[in-house]
């Protein structure tokens, strides 16, 4: 065992930092211990206490800072001395190089006059106003940020119509643009399908499968998750279609979302009468009868709704079927759960992925209960007491107040994972993967340690745990999506094909 | 691009709120273009600077509240102080009436305004106890979902939260779990050994302002506004304490701990305190909310710190209305 302290002095770093270089140190296999902290009498006696004290610290003062390590070898200190220096010589690096990062939006567009698309990303309460200065200069928009009121909202889309520029958002996570991803998107094929979105994992699920059935997208555009409410009346789905009517490349149109306001599907609609293109209409628990009477093509799930641009773009679907390998799979997991495990619970980072998932199981399993639920008795209130079927949406504020997004940080669902494993009615916990840009850098292989733990705890306990997974990501993605589905099935994970089939795993399973 | 010199004509800023520390100060200085201090800190939303007194006073972006020594900015124009050219050590001087950081940015005066909230009081009685019973139920969910790990909440949950399963806490949470009981069981027995388990708690954790400094910080704060004596004297043995004693930690967390000494509060620490021992209090979530979002870990256990001091000061906790504290605070002495 090797015990070393790196001593900065006199050196601040916020406190974000510190915790991320603590947690980063952690994470190296083969560093028992890692403490990053200022250099106080109690820090220091903790650091004895802990057999990390080294010569170096005594001579420390209280504002200097000290990274101590204790690693099972030099080999696994030097790599984690490196991460150290690596870490804060970037986060200084940072701090420079950002005096050159244009502060505002006038400075932005003295910087680069050619753009045509601003992403604007600062607190809700000042992104409207840059929203507006953006689209004074003929920018479209897109506006990761959230807290920016309804009224804000129609007034940007409006305005935006007016000028027949795209205002995508408030809080649009995903969307690629000419084949460039923005935010939290997944790098595929570039082609003909064009998709347009109220729901950011759900635009993300379905360019996926897409890609994965070999389809090429041409563009997907957000719209943010309140567009289609009365209020705003569906302004960017129905420009979004507009463009996408008009651009060269999109030879299929999807649109994907909850069920509209009744008045925003009659708008939307009518315009699908005109459009000579195809159009398959997603509308997660709607009713095709509508979307069927002006000839459009309607889709229940977002599986189907890739599925059916597929065809529609004329490409011969080429997924080969695992049904026979998942049923024996299926058979064998039954049999593995005693009787008192009866219960599922879904611990999911993608919101829409949560909210198809409930949308399935409700028809399968009785009394299922989310946070996303709209429905009062099916909705989850006390989210510190969850009981039977439940799937929970863990990117929601409830969750991330003070913390990264889980598709970022994916610890708030490691806690979890533990907690849910440890009641005893469980018998099937699923969990979805978001792979691409903006995504965690390897989200299976941080959340693995969790399933063994959980498992090895149940195990003691007499149980067995079912673990089904399911990555969203293509084969371009940066995470390397063969790996994380290696790792996954490794650590004895079910892996489905899609959203929606894990999600009828479990009902199987547990059925 | 502009140049530098150029970009930094821009960052004008100006002063949109100061509390009276801050105030305080400003009006003591009474000389023209003269250094009033040195920059300690810098960072995205806050820098601090220094006085000749070793005091730390921050300038702070609008969207953080109002704070003790602090100056609250109208930004426009740069959302991060780091953009701008800021050492650490550069001076800080005061000319033609406005504050300025040579060739970064000056904060101009016009239309401050003094933020002097009223002073909370919180009596000790049963309609303040049933209340605050009440809303430490949203609290305990909300820390319990929301509340940041690696501090004094594995202290909370374990002794408080009612939870027989908790995760595997890190040394650090076992030691503030184990040094903040002997605290609490010495105060409320009035045991010796008060001043060594105190002190034990100053400076130990991670960040600028170690999680026992917070959790001290917000207990001191809420023991501030409880109007008993049996109260006000335990709060001033843990102010002698703190005051006689040479403390380690960090500039910046010491001066977090003298301002509570002194009875300054921030915004939304007030806030939060007002919200749990009010009735019908709608916004409680939002509240607590907004304090857990203060700092990585801080809000969190500050947040712990308060409704600790609640406990003991609504004597839920402890026993001071047992206990003959004024006799024993006399005799001490």
């Amino acid at each position: 065992m090797l015990s070393k302290t790196i001593i900065k002095k006199n050196e601040y770093y916020d406190s974000v930092t510190l915790m991320s270089l603590s947690s980063k140190l952690s994470d190296i296999e083969g560093v028992e211990e890692a403490v990053v902290a200022m250099a106080t009498k109690m820090n220091k006696e903790l650091l004895a206490a802990t057999g990390m004290f080294t010569a170096g610290v005594e001579q420390c003062g209280d504002n200097d800072l000290i990274i101590a390590i204790k690693a099972i070898s030099g080999e696994r200190y030097e790599q984690a001395f490196k991460l150290v220096e690596e870490f804060l010589t970037s986060t200084t690096k940072q701090k420079k190089r950002k005096e050159q990062v244009p502060a505002t939006m006038t400075s932005a567009l003295e910087t680069m006059p050619e753009a045509n698309l601003a992403i604007i990303s600062v607190p809700g309460e000042y992104a409207a106003r840059e929203a507006r200065t953006a689209l004074d200069n003929g920018l479209h928009v897109m506006i990761f940020s959230n807290n920016v009121t309804i009224e804000q909202e129609k007034a940007l889309k409006e305005y935006g119509r007016e000028k027949n520029l795209l205002v995508m958002g408030p809080d649009c996570g995903t969307a690629v643009i000419n084949n460039i991803g923005l935010c939290f998107a997944n790098k595929v094929k570039k082609g003909n399908i064009g998709l347009v979105s109220a729901s950011g994992t759900g635009l993300q699920e379905v360019m996926v499968l897409i890609d994965k059935f070999g389809g090429t997208i041409s563009q997907a555009i957000g719209t943010g998750g309140r567009d289609l409410r009365e209020e705003i009346g569906g302004i960017m789905m129905i420009q979004g279609l507009k463009a996408l009517w008009q651009d060269d490349l999109t030879e299929v149109i999807v649109l994907i979302s909850k069920p509209p306001a009744k008045s925003v599907e009659v708008a939307i609609l009518s315009i699908l009468k005109d459009i000579k293109k195809p159009v398959v209409v997603c509308f997660i628990n709607g009713n095709p009868v509508e979307t069927e009477k002006v000839g459009a093509v309607f889709a229940d799930s977002l599986e189907a709704a890739a599925k059916k641009a597929v065809k529609l773009a004329g490409i011969k679907e080429q997924v080969a079927s695992n049904k026979e390998e998942l049923a024996q799979i299926i058979v064998a997991a039954k049999k593995r759960l005693n009787k008192e495990q009866r219960f599922l619970r879904g611990l999911f980072c993608g919101g829409t992925l949560c909210a198809e998932a409930l949308y399935i199981l409700r028809k399968h399993l009785a009394g299922v209960k989310s946070n996303v639920a709209e429905k009062g008795e099916d909705k989850i209130l006390d989210l510190t007491k969850v009981e039977g079927n439940v799937l929970l949406d863990l990117g929601d504020d409830q969750f991330t107040l003070g913390r990264p997004h889980p598709m970022i940080d994916p610890v708030v669902r490691l806690e979890r994972i533990a907690r849910e494993a440890n009641d005893q009615s469980v018998g099937v916990i699923l969990l979805d993967f978001e792979l691409g840009f903006g995504s965690h850098q390897d989200p299976v292989g941080i959340t693995i340690p969790a399933i063994i733990k959980a498992k090895e705890n149940a195990a003691q306990a007499g149980r067995h745990i079912i673990f089904i997974g399911y990555i969203c990501g293509t084969k371009q993605d940066r995470q390397n999506y063969d790996e994380q589905k290696a790792k996954l099935k490794a650590a004895g994970v079910i892996v489905a094909a899609s959203n929606i089939e894990a999600a009828k795993i479990a009902a199987k399973i547990l059925s | 691009m502009n140049s530098q010199a150029e970009r930094s004509k821009r960052a004008v800023c100006f002063a949109l709120s100061l509390d009276t520390g801050f105030n305080s100060f400003l009006n003591s200085i009474k000389k023209e273009a003269v250094m009033i201090g040195q920059v300690h800190s810098v960072f995205k939303r806050v820098v601090n600077f220094q006085d000749h007194n070793q005091q730390i006073y921050s300038i702070l972006q609008r969207d953080i509240d109002n704070q003790p020594y602090s100056i609250r900015v109208d930004q426009s124009g740069f959302d991060n102080f780091l953009e701008l050219p800021i050492s650490v050590g550069q001076a800080v001087i005061i000319k033609n009436g406005s504050l300025e950081i040579k060739g970064a940015f000056i904060i101009k005066f016009e239309q401050r305004e003094l933020w002097e909230p009223e002073k909370l009081k919180i009596y000790p009685d049963q309609t303040t106890v049933s209340l605050f019973k009440k809303n430490i139920k949203i609290y305990n969910k909300c820390l319990l979902l929301s509340g940041v790990n690696g501090g004094g909440k594995y202290y909370y949950l374990r002794n408080h939260g009612h939870l027989k399963r908790l995760s595997t806490p890190s040394h650090l949470e076992k030691e503030l779990d184990r040094r903040i009981g002997s605290f609490l069981f010495k105060l409320n027995n009035q045991a010796k050994g008060l001043k060594d388990s105190i002190l034990s708690i100053i400076g130990l954790g991670n960040g600028l302002t170690p999680a026992g400094d917070d959790f001290i910080s917000g207990f001191i704060s809420v023991l501030n506004l409880i109007q008993e004596p049996k109260v006000s004297l335990t709060l001033q043995q843990i102010k002698e304490i703190l005051k006689n004693n040479d403390l380690s930690t960090t500039e910046l967390s010491l001066t977090m701990i003298r301002a509570s000494l002194e009875g300054r509060i921030s915004e939304n620490l007030k806030d939060l305190i007002g919200g749990l021992v009010d009735s019908e209090d709608l916004h409680l979530v939002h509240k607590i909310k907004q304090v857990f979002s203060m700092g990585f870990s801080s809000g969190t256990d500050l947040s712990i710190g308060v409704v600790i001091g609640l406990m003991y000061g609504l004597d839920i906790l402890g026993k001071w209305r047992q206990i003959d504290v004024i006799k024993n605070y006399y005799q001490k002495k």
